[in-house]
């Protein structure tokens, strides 16, 4: 319950920033592009390994 | 200076840019809320297109692919439209990458032709695109998907659109969900 009070406290405080600051586009961009890149990186790895391919796919299929 | 984009925002903007030279699109869900500052991952945008003749989406789906999209479930554009035409929705990727997705189908009911109806583009977003308007979002976050995640995306919204907030119009969509989405699913039951 505690936590869940916490995160939302979180979520309010962050959309706060967004609504008042005019920088937050930034931290954002940082932090979505980050995410992309790690994904992909990753599956760019998964496929070079044996039967990644079919793990690939069946990410896709999933 | 041009403000700097993320992925998700080029990859939406290249998208609806040749989807619009055929017909009306909205981007609902999810990215509306990501692309108004809710920091949280999601690995597809969600597009909800007015449906077209199957000749006007073999022209689309060959300039899609002519600019690199390419759709996950099929190569033959006459299968594509086929899931489409069942309201099966799609998914297309840009240049073999996987991620992101752009998960497209077309409209089907009184609930998206209102979500047609009262699209808007957003200021906060920086982004030249129509979405479906933020009374609508809340309304199928809160009544429909209820998810924490969507529940959260929604906690956001209220706050950074607290000026664009109708709980009038959201009563309204929410009823609308009752009547288009829910009411269905019990006869299933």
């Amino acid at each position: 319950m505690q936590i869940e009070r916490q995160r939302e406290v979180e979520i309010e405080r962050w959309a706060n920033f967004v609504r008042d600051s005019s920088y937050w586009k930034e931290q954002h961009t940082a932090f979505i592009n980050a995410q992309f890149e790690k994904a992909n990186n990753f599956n760019r790895r998964l496929l070079k390994t044996a039967g990644g391919k079919k793990k690939l796919k069946a990410l896709i299929n999933r | 200076m041009a403000e700097k984009r993320n992925v998700l925002d080029e990859f939406a903007i290249q998208f609806a840019k040749i989807v619009d030279k055929y017909t009306d699109y909205i981007i609902v869900f999810g990215f509306v809320a990501i692309s108004s500052g809710r920091a949280r991952a999601t690995e597809d945008i969600d597009m909800l297109i007015k449906p077209v003749e199957e000749e006007k989406f073999l022209l689309l789906h060959t300039e899609l692919n002519k600019s690199g999209f390419s759709c996950l479930q099929s190569k033959k554009p006459a299968e594509v439209y086929e899931y489409l035409k069942s309201f099966v929705s799609v998914r297309y990727v840009k240049d073999d990458e996987l991620l992101p997705q752009m998960e497209l189908k077309f409209a089907k009911d009184e609930l998206d032709e209102y979500q047609f109806k009262t699209r808007t583009k957003l200021k906060l977003t920086g982004l030249d695109l129509w979405f479906s308007n933020v009374n609508v979002n809340l309304a199928f976050k809160e009544h429909l998907l209820k998810s924490q995640k969507d529940l959260e995306d929604a906690k956001h919204l209220r706050i950074v659109y607290a000026e664009l907030l109708s709980e009038e119009e959201i009563k309204k969509v929410k009823e609308m969900i009752d009547r288009c989405r829910l009411k269905g699913k019990e006869k299933l039951r």
